[in-house]
């Protein structure tokens, strides 16, 4: 029972997101995390191979100082890592990001693949399917359970009113949501420990890459302009004078909102 | 009790990861790294040094104003330019005002203790960072998120420090993620807490390494940082101003550095031996602001980071023992720093220096017994750091008497480098200076003018809600309280019949609230430790020593980046 | 990428009807005046979703009816509408911005080889192609994206077009459900409707917050009344969550969650940054508080300075006898 878990390196939202004004990307010179939602991925991972033996493996796109947030994954008891790390790969949009996924998942052993249920900075919660459609492997996303059954797993996706269980042979691709566990800490022998895993660092042609379809250039969409939105104002404030219910209603009627 | 902690062996370990720590742990590691090379005597080949932070990363928890003295970095990292220190400036122009509501007299020259010529403006969060990769670069492991809680005493020494649990929820019980801090044994701890360290504390009481000394003084330091419209202030400029908005009892100033790339550094410290319950040092920086000087440089600017934190004031005689069986204390945690020059980095890099000398000599002589670990005690005293700080020995004692009456005496003992008063003046802990409000309004219900209340407008002023969330505080909102109150009854008894609960006031992160009933007029006190900045005021200030600053879950508190 | 040959709106059904999103989306369409506008509806029933389709305009309906469809399952839905989109040849294909609606989306775009634009809130037809608008990294910044790619596929955020009827005979074109043996391999086993009538949070497209002026943990009921009758979803500011009166799953803001729905109705809240920071994008706010001074009144569109006690059991009546009358 292997398993692949995609794991991002995200800005911190604490920190302050500063935008090159010049190139409207990220400044990455801030403090940057592993993804939280990621570390659920981890952390069911970490679980199903407590249950079932096997090894955890992380995969991750990134700079090479997206190298702390996987050793974070390391430290929190995944064996062994792939990074890869290209110049060519800087800004690779939600497509181009899924093909060096697939294709780096193509290079070693899973019956499962899991992922995060969306990146904190990118948001798309598109890569998993992407993904998914790259590997021929069926998707299961935003999952609120994921139980292991022999070569299969039952899983329930979460909807507004409750959720639908899901059977579905291995192997399989799997996105899983925040709350569905509690992501252990990294503990002071894991991050030692972390430090001797082995962690493969891969370029873009030790993975075989099409450079055409990568980067900024190899992306199928661009960003044509960017601008920080006006902050709100205020709007009309009234004194209740036993009215003020009716008023509200009345301004809802007016903006179409009852 | 069947929980098993993991144990972990370390030779060296480092409790904080400041500037103080940081730069004994490179010192010490390249030492050692000279010593293996150099190939006569013991090779050391497997010692081990470790640095525990209790913030997010190193830096996260670095705060200052900050104007540095370079000389130990540049004996330390002496190609730190190569090695693109984050330096924001060189010093090169320097003004200081006496501030007046509105107005300003300007000091024709800068006093000699004030002369920061060569100097360089820093901020102490981009320092940290950059300092604790050189370290880990050296082959030191830097243990971000991990809090030391307890220290482990056997046998009458030190032998390390146990980290702070994890995964405990508010009523104290272990969620599903519970991880056991770990027990670090270490031949030598390193205590490098910074001001108010609770570690520190703990073993200065323990071995009574405070016999005979004046008991710590502190100020807090409340600042941020802002982006201003090009041109405003040169990177490298700083002021200096006295007076105004502090009343004349109340000693502090405030202060403004220029950064690279349009920011500012923008703060005032309020000294926290103050006898009026009704100060508010986040509010007295407010007010700063107001006062035109600044107002005017900071017009169309945008606030981007806040922060603040107490800082050790007490002088060289509040220094206490620096080793001890098992450990050596270094920088703010032992008090080391000049308020009169407001200058602790030096003291910080030179303490942790020296510390990392007698501890490598140890290593080497394989004995660490208190009295080599002395060592470093003495070559402290011999710096020039430590002479600096005992011309200014009276300073803050003098202070206390007020800022004009202060001033004349400062002058007095600057001049004739500290002889003033050939002893030592005395001094009382700071939360013993604090008046009942009666007696210091008259009234129990003294007007919001008297008091110096603000409004703030959220342009150029902040509440203390809004500041916070600019200094990326947060916590694990679902753990107990880090800070421990020990008798509410206290809260609500003699604490708000005298003093009307200065925690309200005096905590600039806004974590005290306390809220009176309507109908029943019965008050409660809420603590909202998630926004806590870990500056330690309420552990110095509370009157009735009623609260205990105890680190939170390691990661918690705020996330700076610049300040 | 051109417009030619229109945009195929990716129908998604929800509690038998078509997805408010889904409406929003083919009246956006219209509005491009790009045509033609189809709708490609996948259900083990069609009928209903065909009629409503029609009802808001579209052009061309694409049916897949199939009993395989009766639940979401990403595979047989992207089979469906790539089948549908190799149909249309549209030059946009828009999907939902929902879980089901981001898998079809990303999956879809993968195998045409589209571009794919995320959660877009403004979509324009220029210069003989689409331009989007997207808010990244929580609304504080906005960027224009266009894709590179005929078609390109976007998810469309919910909440943000505006949705009006303007019926036509629409076309409906039936096609196989052919569907690829990989795609199936996902079985469903049960429904489970558990916490059926609770709207979640970050879904809701309107929502009423209580905060600390509620002034009780029992009269968070009024703030829950009120909800109920809006059919909105409840939330809460960090200070009665800290109190202990509600649950931190309730909890907007900086430490909760972040939301972003057509109405926030804000009671009792002041409006603390740290609240600001997970509500700010709603594109409409409504703010109840005795506090003139209270910081939320600084950006909410309709304010009231008043007794929330009164203010919102009124108008939980006014708003019930308003839905009885309609
Ligand atoms: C407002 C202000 C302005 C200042 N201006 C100047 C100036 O202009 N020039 C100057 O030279 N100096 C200035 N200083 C002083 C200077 O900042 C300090 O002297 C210096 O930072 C001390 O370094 P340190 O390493 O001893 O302590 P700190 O910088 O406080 O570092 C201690 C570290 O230890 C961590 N820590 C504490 N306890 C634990 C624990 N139990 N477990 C794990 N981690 C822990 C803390 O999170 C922190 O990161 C100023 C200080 C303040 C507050
Ligand atoms: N660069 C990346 N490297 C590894 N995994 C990624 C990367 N980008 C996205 N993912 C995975 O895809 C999930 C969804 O991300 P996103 O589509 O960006 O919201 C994340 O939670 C990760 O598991």
């Amino acid at each position: 029972m292997n398993i692949a878990v995609c794991v991002k390196q995200v800005i911190d939202t604490e920190a302050e997101k500063r935008l090159d004004p010049a190139t409207w990307r990220l400044d990455r010179n801030v403090t940057c995390i592993l993804n939280p939602y990621d570390e659920y991925a981890v952390e069911e991972a970490l679980r199903i191979k407590e249950a079932h033996g096997g090894e955890v493996t992380a995969v991750c796109m990134g700079p090479q100082k997206a190298e702390d947030a996987v050793r974070k994954s390391l430290a929190m008891g995944v064996d062994s890592a792939v990074l890869v790390v290209d110049e060519a790969l800087t800004g690779s949009d939600v497509q181009a990001t899924a093909y060096v996924l697939a294709e780096a998942l193509k290079g070693i052993q899973w019956d499962l693949v899991i992922f995060g249920v969306r990146s904190t900075d990118g948001e798309t919660g598109c890569v998993p399917a992407a993904v998914a459609e790259r590997l021929g492997v069926p998707l299961l996303s935003t999952l609120a359970k994921v139980e292991v059954q022999g070569s299969s797993v039952a899983v329930h996706r979460e909807t507004e009113q409750g959720y639908v269980s899901y059977e579905c042979p291995l192997p399989a691709v799997l996105s899983v949501i925040k709350g569905i566990n509690e992501p252990r800490y990294p503990s002071m022998k894991g991050i030692m420990g972390a430090k001797k895993k082995p962690l493969d660092v891969k370029d873009a042609s030790a993975l075989g890459l099409d450079t055409a379809q990568v980067g900024l250039s190899g992306s199928k969409t661009k960003v044509l302009s960017a601008r920080i939105p006006e902050p709100r104002k205020a709007g009309v404030k009234i004194e209740d004078d036993g009215t003020g219910a009716q008023k509200i209603v009345e301004f809802l009627a007016s903006q179409k909102l009852v | 009790m069947t929980e098993t902690r993991d144990v972990m062996e370390v030779d060296v370990l480092f409790v904080g990861g400041g500037i103080a720590s940081l730069s004994s742990a490179l010192h010490l590691s390249k030492l050692i790294k000279a010593h293996n090379q150099k190939g006569d005597g013991k090779k050391l080949d497997e010692v081990t040094i470790a640095v525990l932070e209790k913030g997010f990363s190193i830096g996260a928890h670095g705060i200052s104003g900050a104007v540095m003295a370079p000389g130990p970095l540049k004996e330390l990292v002496p190609d730190f330019l190569e090695k693109g220190a984050p330096l924001e400036g060189e010093v090169k122009k320097e003004s200081v005002y006496l501030l007046t509501k509105t107005g300003k007299i300007k000091s024709p020259i800068t006093p000699p203790p004030l002369n920061n010529h060569g100097n360089y403006v820093v901020s102490m969060a981009r320092l940290n960072q950059w300092m604790g990769g050189l370290v880990e670069d050296n082959g030191v492991d830097l243990f971000p998120e991990f809090a030391g809680v307890e220290v482990l005493y056997e046998d009458g020494r030190v032998i390390g420090v146990r980290t702070g649990d994890k995964g405990i929820d508010a009523g104290g019980d272990k969620k599903p993620n519970y991880e056991p801090g770990t027990d670090l044994h270490a031949r030598v701890t390193v205590l490098g807490e910074g001001s108010r360290g609770s570690l520190t504390k703990d073993v200065i009481a323990h071995f009574k390494l405070d016999a005979g000394k004046n008991p710590p003084g502190f100020e807090v330091g409340v600042k941020e940082v802002w982006q201003l419209p090009e041109g405003r202030i040169e990177p490298g400029e700083i002021i200096h101003c006295m007076g105004y908005p502090l009343k004349s009892d109340t000693f502090g100033g405030g202060f403004v550095y220029g950064m690279k790339d349009n920011l500012v550094s923008v703060g005032q410290l309020t000294s926290l031996d103050y006898s009026d319950p009704f100060i508010d040092p986040h509010r007295e920086f407010q007010r700063f602001k107001l006062h035109p000087l600044v107002s005017a440089l900071l017009k169309d600017g945008r606030l981007i980071q806040y922060g603040a934190k107490t800082a050790p004031v007490g002088g060289y005689f509040s220094v206490p023992k620096l080793a001890f069986p098992g450990g050596v204390i270094i920088g703010d945690a032992a008090n080391l720093f000049n308020g009169m020059k407001i200058k602790g980095i030096d003291l910080a890099m030179r303490s942790g220096m020296l510390a990392a000398q007698a501890i490598f000599e140890g290593l080497v002589a394989d004995d660490l017994s208190e009295a080599r670990l002395a060592g470093y005690e003495k070559a402290m005293a011999d710096s020039n750091e430590m002479k600096n700080l005992y011309k200014v020995r009276n300073f803050h004692q003098a202070m206390t008497r007020g800022l004009y009456l202060g001033l004349t005496t400062v002058a007095l003992q600057y001049v004739f480098g500290g002889r003033v008063f050939k002893n030592r003046l005395p001094a009382t802990p700071d939360h013993a200076h604090l008046k009942k409000v009666t007696e210091k309004y008259g009234t129990a219900t003294p007007s919001a003018e008297a008091v110096g209340d603000v409004k703030y407008d959220k342009q150029l002023t902040f509440d203390k809600e809004t500041d916070v969330y600019y200094s990326g505080a947060t916590h694990e909102e679902a753990q107990p309280s880090h800070l421990k109150i020990e008798s509410f009854d206290v809260c609500y008894g003699p604490c708000t019949e005298q003093f009307q609960n200065p925690c309200v006031r005096f905590c600039p992160a806004g974590v005290y609230e306390m809220t009176v009933d309507e109908a029943t007029g019965k008050r409660s006190l809420k603590v909202n430790f998630s926004n806590c900045v870990h500056c330690k005021t309420c552990d110095v200030k509370d009157p009735f020593e009623n609260i205990q600053w105890v680190p939170p879950e390691g990661g918690g508190g705020p996330k700076y980046t610049v300040v | 990428m051109s417009t030619q040959n229109g945009i195929l709106v990716v129908a998604e059904p929800k509690d038998g009807k078509l997805a408010n999103v889904t409406l929003e989306s083919i009246t956006q369409a219209r509005a491009l005046a790009v045509w033609p506008v189809s709708v490609v509806v996948v259900a083990a029933e069609t009928a209903p979703f065909v009629a409503a389709a029609g009802r808001y305009g579209a052009d061309r309906v694409y049916v897949v009816e199939t009993p395989e469809a009766a639940v979401f399952r990403p595979g047989p839905f992207i089979d469906a509408v790539a089948a549908a989109a190799k149909a249309a040849e549209p030059a946009l294909i828009l999907c939902a911005g929902s879980p089901d609606g981001r898998d079809v989306a990303a999956g879809c775009a993968a195998r045409l080889g589209a571009g794919l634009l995320v959660d877009i809130t403004g979509l324009e037809a220029k210069d003989g192609g689409f331009v989007v608008t997207h808010p990244c990294f929580g609304g504080s910044v906005i960027v224009e994206k266009q894709a590179t790619t005929t078609p390109a596929v976007a998810t469309v955020r919910p909440n943000v077009f505006a949705r009006e009827e303007a019926p036509k005979d629409a076309e409906v074109v039936a096609l196989p459900a052919d569907f690829t043996p990989a795609g199936l391999l996902a079985k469903v086993l049960d429904v489970v409707c558990e916490n059926l009538g609770i709207v979640s949070l970050e879904e809701a497209s309107i929502i009423v917050s209580g905060g600390r002026g509620i002034g009780s943990a029992e009269n968070f009921k009024l703030v829950q009344e009120l909800a109920a009758a809006l059919g909105a979803a409840v939330g809460a500011s960090r200070a009665i969550v800290d109190e202990g009166w509600v649950p931190h799953q309730y909890q907007v803001g900086q430490t909760g969650k972040t939301v972003s729905p057509q109405l926030y109705i804000a009671c009792g809240i002041s409006g603390a940054i740290q609240h600001a920071a997970g509500m700010q994008t709603s594109k409409c706010i409504v703010a109840i508080n005795k506090d003139p001074e209270a910081a939320i009144f600084n950006f909410a569109d309709f304010g009231v300075v008043g007794d929330l006690l009164v203010i919102v059991p009124a108008l939980t009546e006014a708003i019930r006898r308003r839905k009885a009358a309609s």
